[in-house]
Formats: C-alpha cells, sequence, structure tokens
C-alpha cells in the first residue's frame, strides 16, 4: 500500500491535472507534486520569525516539507494546473490554463491538449459566496467537470482519465447546529442543509463524483471525494485561520480576550499541505485500483476499497477552539493573558448579539464580524475521526497541528505587512 | 488528632470531607483478606506490605483471593529490589550483584539482606525476607515465573543505571532515557501485573498483544510522580527530569529551583505533564481490558490519582518549593469514582483535563500542544462512550446510501427525541416553579405566615367563610351598610 513516509524512489502520477490550481489548496497540491518549488524560491527569510510566546530561547523552526512529504518523480509526473484566472500562486515547473468548469467547451480544449491520467479537483467558491455562485460552480463544475473528463458525453479527448479525486468538504455531514463529536464516514449527508447552503452543495457535488465511479458514461474512470475539516495553512484567505488573524490585527487587546460559550468546545482543523496529501494518496491508490482492475485482477475487498468513497482528512487532533484562537493571537505578538483573563460570555448571551449584529447589519447594510451562525460555530463541538484514510491510504499528518497554525499565522503576517507597504506605497506616490 | 488547619481546611471544603466521610461509612471492599483463614506466615508478609507501601497496601489487600497473595508478593519482591538500588551508603560495584541475582533468590529458604544501612525506611522487609521466600514457594507455578522473570529484568536494568556513571552524575539524558528508565521500574511492573491478569482469567488476553499499553500504565504513574518530586529528588542529589526538556528551558538544573527562574520553571514543568499526557488516553484503553472489578479497582484508583496530581502539579509554583501532594479528601473522592466502572474513570480524567486547561497559559510555549493533548485524551473517550446515539445515526446514513436521497427518511426517531426534550423541559419548569413556590411559603412561615389558619378555612366545613368573606368584599352593597350615611 502506499505510504506518507518519504520513499526511497519517488512516486508516480502520470499527467496530473489540478482544477483550481491557482486556489488556496489547488496551489499545494501543486507544490506537493512539483517538490515544492515555493522552498526553493524563497530562501529562508532573513530574520526568523519569532513572534509570542515562541521567541528568544522558545523559538522553533520548521523542518522543509519537502524532507517531509512524499517526493514525485519529475519525470514521469507532469503536473498542469486549470483555473478561471492563473495569474496568482503561480509555481515554477507547472502549466497553466485558464478555463472555466462550467464550460464544457472550454474544458474540453485542456482536456484535448494536457490529456491528464489524474484529475484532481480543489475548484470551490468561498463558503460566504452567493447561493447562485455555490450551485453553480460546485454542483454543475464539478458534474461538467465529470463528463467531460469521463471523455464520453462530450466525446473523447484523446486520452483516458483514470482517477479523479475530488476535494469535498467534513461539513457534508454537519447541519450546522448540533455537536458532531468523533464523526467518521458512516454519519449520513445533510441535503438539504437549511443553515449551511455551502455544505449543501457540497454534499450534492460528492454525491455525483461518487455516482459515477467505475461506470460507463465516464469511461470507467475511478472517482473519490476527499472531505478535509478547517483547511489552514501559507496562502488561506478566507478560512479560519484568516478570519482570526485578521481579527487581532485590528482589534484591541480586550476584545481578544472575549470568549463565546464556555470554551470546552473541540473543533478540527487540516493544515493545507495534509489535504494535499490526503488527495494524492487517494489518487495514487486509485490509479493503482485501475491499473488492477484493467488487467483483470480479483474484486478489491469492501474494506479496503478507495474508489467510490469518501474520506475525511484532519490533523487528526481536534483542538479546543477558544484556545486556538489564543495561539493564533498570541503567535501574531499579542499579549494573551490566561483562563483568569478571559471574559466568557454564556452562549445565549452571545447569540442575543450575534442576533443585534445581524439586524444592525441589515439595517446598515455592512456585515458584521459577528452573527448567530458564528456564534454558533465557536461554541459547538465540530471534529471528526479520520481513521479511514489512514487505514486505506496510508494518510498520517505529516504537519501537526501546531505547526500548521504557525505556519498559517507566520504566513498571514508576512501578507498583511505587503500589504501594509503595498498601500503605503501608493499612498506615497500619490 | 487531625491539626487545625486540617479541621479549618475541611470546614471551608465541606464537599471533600464530605467525600471523607462517604468512603469511609460506605466503601464495601468487593473482596477482603479472610484473616481467620491466614497463616501466621501471610499475616507477617501483610504487615511488611502495610510498613512499607503507603498507597498500594489498601487496593492489594482488596484484590480478589486468586490473585491477593501473588500480587502481595509480587509488591514486597519488588521493594525489596527496590530498597537495595535506594539505598546511597552501599557502593555501585556492591550493589550490582545483589540486583542481578536477586530472582534467583527468591527460594531459597531463608535468605535474606542485612547490608542495608541502619536508617534505610525498609531494611526490616529485607532482613526478614525469608517470610516472603516461604511465601513465595507456595504460590502457582505461573505467577512464580512471571514474578521471577520481571525480577529479573528489573534487577538488571536498575544494575544497569547504578553502573551508568553519567546517569548518576548528570542524571537523565533524552526523552528516550527517560522513556528507558521509567520503563525499567514501572514499565515492567505493568508488564509483570498484566501477565497475572491475564493468567487469572481478569484480563482480557488481548492486553499482551498490546504492550505499550501496559508500559503506558507503569509510565504515567512514575512519569507524575517524577514530575511532582522534583524537588525533594533534587535535594537528594536525583534529577530524572531529563536534560531533553529542561536544557530548553533552563541552562542549569539547579536553575529550576530557583525563585530567579520561576517562569522558566513552570514551562518545563508544563513540557513534563505534557510528556506524561501522552500516556493517558492508553491507559484508560488499558482498563477497557480487565474484567473484574477489584483488578479494575486495583489498576484505576493510581491512574486517577496520578491524573489528579498532574493537574494538581501543572504550572503550580509550589512544586519547587516543597512537597505538594492532593488532599485526603480529593484521594476519597477519586476513589469512590475509581471503585466503579469505566465511564466514571474518564469523567474523573476529563475534568482533571479541565483543571489542566483551566491554568493552561498562552505564553506557555507549549500552550497548543497541551491543549491538542487534551484534546486527544476527549476525543479518545468520546470514541468509547459516544454522547450521541451512533448505532441510529449510522443506520440513517446506511439507509441513504442504499435508498438514495429521494427516499424520505424515518423522521419518527427525531421527532419522538424532541418530544422527549419538549417534556423534560417541561419537566423542569414544573420543578422550578414547585421549588420556586415552596421557597416562598417557606420564607413567609419562617416570618411567621399562619398557614395552619388558611389550611383550616379551606376546609370544606368552612368554605361559608370563604364565600361570606368574597360576598363582603365584593358586595358594594355589603360594605356600604357599614358606611356612614
Amino acid at each position: 500500500m502506499s505510504s506518507s513516509e518519504p520513499l526511497p524512489t519517488p512516486k508516480s502520477l502520470g499527467t496530473v491535472l489540478v482544477i483550481g490550481g491557482c486556489g488556496f489548496v489547488g496551489l499545494h497540491v501543486v507544490d506537493q507534486l512539483l517538490n515544492f518549488p515555493s522552498e526553493k524560491a524563497q530562501p529562508k527569510s532573513q530574520s526568523p520569525i519569532s513572534l509570542g510566546p515562541n521567541k528568544g530561547r522558545y523559538a522553533f523552526n520548521f523542518s522543509a516539507l519537502s524532507t517531509r512529504y512524499p517526493s514525485y518523480d519529475q519525470q514521469t509526473t507532469k503536473v498542469h494546473a486549470l483555473d478561471l484566472k492563473c495569474t496568482r500562486n503561480r509555481l515554477p515547473g507547472c502549466t497553466y490554463h485558464e478555463a472555466d468548469i462550467t464550460d464544457a467547451e472550454q474544458l474540453l480544449r485542456v482536456f484535448k491538449e494536457v490529456k491528464p491520467d489524474v484529475v484532481i479537483n480543489t475548484a470551490s467558491p468561498s463558503w460566504e459566496a452567493p447561493r447562485k455562485i455555490l450551485q453553480k460552480v460546485n454542483v454543475e463544475g464539478t458534474r461538467t467537470l465529470l463528463e467531460v473528463a469521463g471523455g464520453v458525453k462530450y466525446g473523447s479527448w484523446g486520452g483516458k482519465c483514470k482517477a479523479f479525486v475530488h476535494t469535498s468538504s467534513s461539513s457534508v455531514i454537519h447541519d450546522a447546529q448540533s455537536n458532531l463529536r468523533n464523526a467518521d464516514e458512516r454519519w449520513p449527508l445533510v441535503i438539504p442543509n437549511e443553515r449551511e447552503y455551502y455544505s449543501e452543495t457540497k454534499a450534492r457535488a460528492e454525491l455525483e463524483v461518487l455516482k459515477v465511479n467505475g461506470k460507463d458514461e465516464v469511461g470507467g474512470m475511478l472517482t473519490s471525494a476527499v472531505r478535509p475539516a478547517g483547511i489552514v495553512g501559507e496562502g488561506d484567505m478566507g478560512g479560519i485561520s484568516y478570519g482570526l488573524c485578521k481579527t487581532a490585527s485590528v482589534a484591541p487587546l480586550w476584545q481578544l480576550h472575549i470568549q463565546l460559550g464556555d470554551g470546552d468546545n473541540l473543533f478540527d482543523t487540516t493544515y493545507v499541505g495534509n489535504v494535499a496529501l490526503g488527495l494524492l494518496l487517494v489518487a495514487e491508490a486509485l490509479l493503482i485500483t485501475h491499473k488492477r482492475k484493467s488487467e483483470g485482477k480479483g474484486e478489491i475487498l469492501e474494506h479496503e476499497r478507495v474508489d467510490g468513497e469518501a474520506f475525511i482528512v484532519t490533523n487528526d487532533a481536534p483542538c479546543y477552539f477558544w484556545e486556538i484562537s489564543r495561539f493564533a493571537y498570541s503567535r501574531m505578538g499579542k499579549e494573551i493573558g490566561g483562563v483568569d483573563k478571559v471574559w466568557a460570555l454564556p452562549e445565549g448571551f452571545a447569540n442575543v448579539i450575534g442576533g443585534l449584529s445581524e439586524i444592525f447589519g441589515a439595517v446598515s447594510g455592512r456585515k458584521g464580524k459577528i452573527n448567530r451562525q458564528t456564534v454558533k460555530y465557536s461554541c459547538i463541538d465540530r471534529y471528526y475521526s479520520c481513521e479511514k484514510i489512514k487505514r486505506r491510504c496510508g494518510y498520517r499528518p505529516v504537519v501537526g497541528a501546531e505547526e500548521g497554525w504557525a505556519r498559517s499565522v507566520d504566513w498571514f503576517l508576512e501578507w498583511d505587512r505587503q500589504e501594509r507597504e503595498r498601500g503605503t506605497g501608493e499612498k506615497k506616490s500619490q | 488528632m487531625p491539626s487545625a488547619s486540617s479541621i479549618l481546611y475541611y470546614l471551608l471544603h465541606v464537599q471533600e470531607l464530605r467525600s471523607i466521610i462517604q468512603w469511609k461509612t460506605w466503601h464495601n471492599p468487593v473482596h477482603e483478606r479472610d484473616e481467620e483463614k491466614e497463616t501466621a506466615n501471610q499475616k507477617r508478609c501483610f504487615t511488611y506490605l502495610n510498613k512499607t507501601s503507603r498507597s498500594f497496601a489498601a487496593v492489594i489487600q482488596e484484590l480478589h483471593p486468586e490473585l491477593l497473595m501473588p500480587v502481595c508478593l509480587f509488591y514486597l519482591i519488588l521493594r525489596g529490589l527496590d530498597t537495595i538500588e535506594d539505598d546511597t551508603s552501599i557502593p555501585a560495584t556492591k550493589k550490582e550483584d545483589p540486583l542481578r541475582n536477586f530472582y534467583k533468590n527468591l527460594e531459597v529458604d531463608g535468605w535474606n539482606f542485612t547490608e542495608n544501612r541502619p536508617e534505610e525506611k525498609d531494611r526490616d522487609l529485607l532482613v526478614n525476607f525469608d517470610c516472603v521466600i516461604q511465601e513465595f514457594k507456595q504460590q502457582k507455578q505461573a505467577y512464580k515465573d512471571i514474578i521471577a522473570d520481571i525480577t529479573k529484568k528489573m534487577g538488571n536494568g536498575m544494575a544497569d543505571y547504578c553502573l551508568n556513571a553519567e546517569f548518576n552524575e548528570k542524571g537523565v539524558d533524552t526523552i528516550k532515557d527517560y522513556d528507558l528508565y521509567c520503563y525499567y521500574v514501572a514499565g515492567l511492573v505493568g508488564e509483570g501485573l498484566t501477565s497475572m491478569f491475564v493468567e487469572s482469567k481478569f484480563g482480557n488476553p488481548a492486553l499482551l498483544d498490546r504492550p505499550h499499553l501496559q508500559v503506558s500504565m507503569g509510565l504515567f504513574l512514575q512519569k507524575t510522580n517524577i514530575i511532582r518530586d522534583v524537588k525533594e529528588d533534587y535535594d537528594d542529589n536525583r534529577k530524572f527530569y531529563p536534560r531533553e526538556i529542561w536544557s530548553k528551558h533552563v541552562d542549569d538544573f539547579g536553575d529550576l529551583l530557583k525563585p530567579e527562574h520561576r517562569e522558566a520553571a513552570l514551562n518545563c514543568s508544563s513540557e513534563m505533564v505534557l510528556n506524561a499526557l501522552d500516556h493517558a488516553d492508553e491507559c484508560l484503553f488499558y482498563l477497557a481490558g480487565l474484567r473484574e472489578q477489584s483488578v479494575f479497582n486495583f489498576c484505576a484508583i493510581p491512574q486517577s490519582m496520578a491524573i489528579a496530581t498532574l493537574a494538581l502539579c501543572f504550572r503550580n509554583p509550589k512544586m519547587f518549593e516543597r512537597n505538594i501532594k492532593i488532599t485526603k479528601g480529593e484521594a476519597c473522592q477519586l476513589m469512590i469514582e475509581s471503585t466503579q466502572n469505566l465511564q466514571v474513570v474518564c469523567d474523573v480524567f476529563k475534568r482533571y483535563i479541565r483543571v489542566i486547561r483551566k491554568k493552561n497559559v498562552p505564553r506557555d510555549p507549549n500552550f497548543l500542544k497541551i491543549s491538542i493533548a487534551c484534546g486527544k485524551i476527549e476525543q479518545f473517550i468520546e470514541s468509547i462512550f459516544p454522547s450521541a446515539n451512533v448505532k441510529e445515526i449510522v443506520a440513517k446514513g446506511e439507509l441513504q446510501r442504499k435508498v438514495g436521497l429521494g427516499a424520505t427518511l424515518p423522521k419518527e426517531v427525531a421527532d419522538s427525541e424532541t418530544n422527549w426534550e419538549t417534556f423534560y423541559l417541561f419537566l423542569t419548569f414544573l420543578g422550578l416553579i414547585v421549588v420556586v413556590f415552596g421557597s416562598m411559603i417557606g420564607v413567609a412561615w419562617l416570618f411567621g405566615a399562619r398557614f395552619d389558619l388558611l389550611l383550616n378555612d379551606l376546609k370544606p366545613s368552612n368554605w361559608h367563610k370563604l364565600t361570606e368573606g368574597f360576598n363582603n368584599a365584593t358586595d358594594p352593597a355589603v360594605t356600604s351598610t357599614h358606611g356612614e350615611l
């Protein structure tokens, strides 16, 4: 079986097309497939970041990702990325293609050019996007992508895609309000999902993907879905770590000491590199299964199957939501006190504030930081078991939760600094 | 006689006093020693057990009769070994032989060891070791083999450490060395006990296939003691904190005890606690493999005490000034909770995890790691005692996959649950009303309200009075008769 240990012989996945390759997750998939050009591009920053509690003798250096994640044979692994716009997050060694995944014609053009063996779909709008966009990209886009990749409905593009790995979301089994503890893949999908339409579209897309696994209508292409929980890491521009960092960068210190609820709720997050690892391990397993099938070997045992299956991926380390926040704040250099300095608002009270903020937002037309749903998310347990992908694909969280968060915060600081510089630069030039 | 300070303490902590009383009055051992049937020699062995052990004597003596004597002897033999190792008056070279060969003497009639210095506290046991030998010879071969095997391994391990000049001078170096040291002094005990539990059929044989679980049982206890005893050990010129950990926080081990390095010492101790916490989930897992109540109690009590002690030590500056330990009341509470079932013990662990988290501060370099370690334990507990009805959820998922989304899923279950919720809510509300009314009436009564008169008036025979009063109050005609026209 595959293993996440760096192997002496580099792996090979053939020609890989990463959909959404300039996005947050896509970038890291491309980076991993190319053996981390991002680390070569930026030699260790001149002053190693040592902030918050990890300063002085406690400063910790991360070891290079390239030495820890599996490496890929660059002769036999060809990396292509497809995105709506390919202007940002470009890495040397990858070929970029611009196309809209809801447009079969455009997709077909790229497929004819790339002829991928593996498609990894990481495209998704932000969870805050309008319902229409969510439906269009997540559900229809995924369907179109499957149909084009399958090479049947829209005709052959001159090759055969063997494996299709879809990035789903762990929220597909969450109703956005109840506690979810140690949930695994046996949990039912929540459709319809009244409180979180994003999750509903992700669930519907996942169904589309898994439904066609191995079917003739997609030319026998094997499909799987990976469901990451709370992705954090370098490049996050809309997730939980970005939200917390953004808050800490503007909020006064006392506000960072506010806690909603009792603070005992556990929350799962996943370092983006671990998400990429999960996607690639699943792709590798699909290729093995495909080869096995085409050679006419016996069926794979049900408990070892990867094709047609969904896999939850996490850091395998649920964290207390509010402690994660305090870690992020203090890594940003804020002096955060212990629990005795924290001002814990009861959940009910916070809910009222959330409601008022929503009303205020509706009246003033400005969207506030807090609403009833954010209150909910910050007060409930939401963590999973990732045993299935560990067992069936040899996954393990190579970068731990702490390092993943530290990397994410450090990246934000650097990005924020550059943004500010650019801002002042623009002002000066005016 | 309890001291004045402890009287004051328990007056302020009535809950703990209650635990002590409860434990003393209501604790029913699952098994008890039957002293009438004991031989004089067996009684001697128990006398030494009570003399040499503070914490283990009680739990050992409540073990199932099958294991009572073997475990008691196992304890005394290891205590004997320990007494030779501990004696600083014997040079290391002189210790080696008795330590390595200790296991060979277990069946040598009349063997004893008299070279301990007079002030060595368990010297007596070794001088009168014949009673242990006499009893040991009568045990089942299987138990004898297990005990001898562990004694041999531990004796060799101790001898190695005694001869290791670097260890004696500088203390434990790496975390790996630390684990190995703890394995020799505690992990091995777990190994021996587990073999005995399985031999007696009181333990799941699967425990033997997961040796890291039994090792964790020993390591968790040993590491907790090492963390707590940092000052005492340092005063005795022993350093068990591994250099790999303390050197991250201070330049010299001795700095840990200096007030000017208190913050660094606290950070160091929390890294030590973090290291110990890593074993907690495996300890709970191990406990799940025990099949007999007295064996469960025997194993669970020390583990609960350990997690409570860890919580007490966590970021506690007093630990570097003096010996600290959990109070007697807390200990009794823990014993009550550790002699029931695994779920109650899990609740104990959860409670102390919360204590640790409350003391965790973001300025600690291991803040998030500690938080994650706590979360890991909670996740593990959730995995063995799920709080949701997993069966139902899974059945729903199964159905969804089989029938597809279009089919309506059975809603009744969820609905009936909501109904129950509403019912409980109603019940709570009703209860609240009763309490509020009750206390209002109570207060009124305290202030002299005469409910007896009211009740009297409410008797059917007196109803006319009430109606009279009613009429009086409402009929303007009646009132007007009293008016001055």
